[in-house]
């Protein structure tokens, strides 16, 4: 300006720069239209994953507005085995988190040991009447779905802790899937009680054993040390038994373990392939409009839908490249795969975790003896009778789950059994 | 106004003027704190809701028919606001922008805030957030736009003379200019 | 009744072309022209409304309406439909009968103008022989309108802006009237159409080269601007309604459809204005300076066009009054509010004074040449 010597040539300017703007491309994001590209970090609403919930209220009592309601009540587990303690667990009965006094500090997703509580980043949930911004934990699970993956680890970058923890464990646990198919199958010719020991194994209950073999190595022992032929039969007879439990008790916990996992992962990080959220799934959305479904919904369900598709998509074209084949061949026979999985932890444990960071429970349940890809899998049959009760869709599916690790199980025990 | 609320009108003609009002909805940003920034975004050139038939800034609350409360509402400022709200001519409409907005936020605590503008005002549509995202309240506005749609005019001021807010008269959140007797007025 | 007034006195001064809508029936006549009058009254300023919405949302780097109705059109018929729903609120101290009346009284005016600015090779409802006299005088009758709602409204600022409003009229009608009889000058009358010939005819001196008024009198053409935007308190002279002085100036207490009838005729002064920059200095309907429309070369260039040259005419004038409006919104965009003293100012100071010499620049000139 100060350069300029004739008046008005600043007021030419201003209309210039003006003018220039009107032969750009307007910088307007076509809202309603058009949704914002938001980072997955972005705070728009926080979700519930129910199933990791503990009931510990640290995120209740760590909240600076006091915004989330928490009621449990205490459950008692009967023991594990007789003669046991009987155990207490919390369940949730209700969790609210009240979206009109949140101040989306995050602190509760922060503080939360279990990793039950996420950011989505959807925002549109404005609603006419303030009670409805108060949503509770049915409404908080199906934010869930809206929970884009976790960003990628940096290419080279180091695996995490708990990732290689996760890994070294899966390998023993390997190892041991191996021996158990070894002694499975031994047991099968041995025991006659075959059938009914890996069902008593599959509740996790004290295995019976019938007494009436002896455990010849303790007999030979205890008659070279000079006790007496009956003292040495039935000490032999005890160790047998003895034996066949632990036998029985660690291919059930192997089973167990796994149960866990299963429950444990979360829905949306259960798949390993990372996916950009974005599109939606047509078919989905159009049937959920169809239903009556507010459009919001029936858009992030839809984007959950396309998400769920494109992640099932890319594992089989990973399937059909060779490595993820062998890992679930121990699911099928156990006794057949045992020299495989040695090979097929090396790429199932290197592939997944640098290229995206995975949930730690992730390999374990990989390479377990029984292939849980996912918490898509559902057993039908479970889930017709329990809708058929009038039970809530969420139940069902978490008890179809369920039912279908369990069956699946008992395939592969009887595979083993067979043998 | 004084006509068109006191009949149910034809359907076309109802569906007319529901779009006229659905379409011109002339703002009036009550901004308080933050979240005013945030409605200052969504009217700039990159959320810009004047494509929704949002006017933004109308000068006085006499030409406006919406009314965004966008931050901290103080007791001390609870009066302006309610006086700002009467000045309003109907149809009028208000959004409760932000969790201070809605029912005090992070201040529920606090002794000189008052918790929510819907104990003083009819709040139509509550945007949560803190502060909400310009597109939230795109969103908001889009919600408010579907319910101008569908409602009749005649039923919203039938029940505005019904059941008007009649604000506490003994409760310490309400300065003594605002204790009027307009609830009475009306009740009687 | 206005109106009828006005038709029947002006009948009486018209001495001018007859335009197309003139039959023998006079009834039948002036049914045509108040259509005509009302028609481009009640659709001009929508489209230069919309015009403002979506020029003024590009310069700013948006994109304006875009869901009430194509593209966003019809956002200012959502915005009169709204107008007729909106509680009529009259405040307690107000002196009620003024406060009813005063848009009513900006509104008439602007709509009175219509009657004699020609749109189109004879589309006018009546050419008066003083029509430049005419369109003036009657533009100064709307700040009366202003003043009255300002006064009866009974708030400060309302007062404060009707007062801006009368002291920004009375500053720039000099300048504007001083531009304007310049033209007149040169064209040597005060028919509006007659000016259009004029221009039409116009040469520059010792050549056959034809020009509009725009060239010889671009100083004349300038302060005319100026002033009208003065005039229409368009921004940057919008002191009277200055949002962050005076709320709404002389508007704030108004609402609904009074409201609506204030802002009709801002937009209505800005058609008028510009309408009147296009027949003073523009050339009317003539497309280029010395280029006739097709059809109409016979008629001296500028009548009896026939359908295709009457139709080209009309567009020809509505497009350069668009290009007008759009120059305002463009400074509305691109400036800030002035002071009041600085408005002051620049009237008396500047505006005044160069349009007395433009005034005499042109009075020699039209002697010696």
């Amino acid at each position: 300006m100060a350069t300029t010597s004739l008046p008005g040539v600043g007021l030419l300017k201003g209309l210039g720069v003006t003018l220039k703007h009107l032969f750009k491309t307007p910088a307007t994001q076509l809202y309603p239209h058009e949704r914002p590209d938001l980072p997955p970090r972005t705070r728009g609403v926080i979700a519930l994953m129910e199933e990791n919930c503990t009931v510990c209220m640290l995120c209740a009592r760590e909240c600076p507005d006091w915004c989330i309601y928490i009621d449990s009540h205490k459950e008692t587990v009967p023991p594990a085995k007789e003669g046991g303690r009987a155990r207490t667990r919390n369940v949730l009965d209700r969790f609210g988190i009240d979206f009109a006094l949140c101040m989306y500090c995050g602190i509760c997703v922060e503080v939360c040991p279990f990793d039950a509580l996420f950011w989505s980043p959807e925002f549109e949930y404005a609603e006419y009447s303030m009670d409805l911004l108060l949503h509770e934990k049915g409404k908080l699970r199906e934010w869930m779905d809206t929970v884009p993956p976790p960003p990628a680890l940096d290419a080279g970058a180091v695996i995490p802790a708990e990732v290689s923890d996760a890994i070294a464990k899966a390998e023993k646990e390997l190892e041991q899937a191996a021996q158990q198919a070894e002694q499975a199958a031994k047991q099968a010719e041995q025991a006659k009680a075959g059938d009914a020991a890996p069902k008593a194994a599959a509740r996790a209950d004290e295995p019976k054993v019938e007494a009436g073999e002896i455990d010849q190595e303790t007999y030979d022992a205890l008659i070279a040390e000079g006790k007496s032929e009956r003292i040495a039969r039935s000490k032999a007879k005890a160790a047998y038994v003895k034996k066949q439990k632990a036998l029985l008790r660690e291919v059930a916990s192997g089973a167990g373990r796994e149960d866990e996992a299963a429950a444990e992962a979360p829905a949306p990080k259960a798949a390993e392939v990372h996916v950009e959220a974005g599109q939606i799934d047509q078919e989905t959305y159009d049937a959920l409009i169809a239903e009556g479904k507010p459009e919001r919904m029936a858009r992030a369900k839809a984007k959950a839908a396309w998400v769920k598709k494109e992640k099932a998509r890319l594992r089989e074209e990973a399937e059909s490249g060779g490595d993820a084949a062998q890992v679930d061949t121990p699911a099928a026979d156990t006794a057949e795969a045992t020299p495989e999985p040695e090979g097929a932890a090396g790429p199932a444990a290197d592939a997944p975790a640098p290229a995206e960071a995975e949930p730690p429970a992730e390999p374990q349940k990989k390479l377990a003896d029984v292939h849980v890809e996912g918490a898509g899998e559902i057993d039908q049959e479970t889930y017709d009778a329990l809708i058929a009760e009038g039970k809530s869709e969420r139940i069902a599916r978490s008890k179809a789950k369920a039912a279908w690790v369990k069956k699946k199980k008992q395939e592969q025990l009887d595979a083993g059994g067979d043998e | 106004m004084g006509v068109v609320d006191q009949f149910e009108l034809p359907k076309p003609v109802k569906y007319v003027f529901n779009w006229g009002r659905k379409y011109s909805l002339w703002c009036f940003n009550f901004g308080l704190a933050c979240c005013a920034i945030e409605f200052i975004a969504a009217s700039g050139s990159r959320h810009d809701f004047i494509r929704l038939g949002v006017i933004p800034f109308a000068h006085a609350p006499r030409q406006a028919d919406l009314l965004v409360v966008s931050g901290t509402l103080t007791d001390k400022m609870a009066p302006a606001l309610r006086r700002l709200y009467e000045e309003m001519p109907e149809p009028k409409y208000v959004i409760s922008f932000g969790s201070c907005a809605n029912c005090g936020g992070p201040y529920w605590d606090s002794y000189s805030v008052t918790k929510g503008v819907d104990q003083i005002l009819p709040v139509d549509v509550y945007v949560p957030g803190c502060p909400p995202r310009p597109e939230a309240l795109l969103d908001g506005i889009v919600a408010l736009q579907n319910r101008i749609q569908g409602e009749s005019l005649k039923d919203r001021m039938a029940q505005r003379r019904r059941e008007p807010i009649v604000l506490r008269h003994d409760g310490p959140d309400i300065a003594p200019e605002l204790q009027t007797t307009e609830g009475q007025e009306h009740r009687v | 009744m206005i109106l009828d007034t006005v038709l029947t006195t002006s009948t009486a001064m018209v001495a001018q072309t007859a335009g197309l809508l003139d039959t023998d029936s006079f009834l039948v006549s002036m049914l045509l022209k108040v259509a005509l009058v009302i028609g481009l009254f009640l659709s001009l300023p929508l489209i230069v409304g919309y015009m403002e919405h979506k020029a003024m949302a590009r310069l700013q780097h948006r994109r304006g309406p875009m869901f009430a109705g194509p593209a966003g059109s019809l956002q200012l018929v959502a915005d009169g439909i709204k107008f007729i729903q909106k509680e009529d609120v009259i405040p307690r101290a107000a002196d009620k009968w003024v406060f009813a009346i005063a848009p009513g009284m900006a509104l008439v005016p602007a709509l009175l103008i219509f009657f004699v600015l020609p749109f189109g090779p004879g589309v006018w409802a009546a050419d008066l022989e003083l029509g430049l006299f005419y369109a003036l005088a009657i533009t100064s009758i709307s700040v009366l309108g202003v003043m009255m709602g300002g006064w009866a409204s009974a708030n400060k600022f309302s007062l404060i802006g009707g007062l801006r409003a009368a002291g920004q009229l009375i500053a720039y009608e000099l300048p504007l009237i001083l531009a304007a009889i310049a033209v007149a000058v040169q064209a040597g009358s005060l028919s509006l159409v007659g000016i259009v010939e004029s221009q039409a005819t116009f040469m520059v001196a010792g050549t056959d080269i034809n020009v509009w008024f725009v060239f010889p009198q671009i100083l004349g053409f300038t302060i005319f601007f100026v002033a009208a935007l003065a005039e229409l308190s368009r921004p940057p002279f919008d002191m009277p309604i200055a949002d962050s002085e005076l709320v709404f100036g002389y508007m704030t207490e108004y609402t609904g459809l009074k409201f609506a009838m204030y802002l009709l005729t801002e937009y209505a002064g800005m058609v008028s204005m510009s309408a009147l920059m296009v027949v003073l200095y523009l050339g009317g309907w003539q497309i280029l300076p010395g280029v006739p429309l097709p059809g109409c070369e016979a008629g001296g260039g500028l009548f009896d066009c026939g359908v295709l040259g009457t139709l080209i005419g009309v567009g020809v004038v509505m497009g350069k009054i668009l290009m007008l409006t759009f120059v305002m919104v463009w400074l509305r965009v691109a400036y800030p509010r002035l002071r009041e003293d600085q408005l002051q100012r620049m009237s008396w100071l500047v505006l005044v004074p160069l349009s007395l010499v433009n005034l005499a620049v042109v009075a020699v000139a039209k002697v010696v040449f």
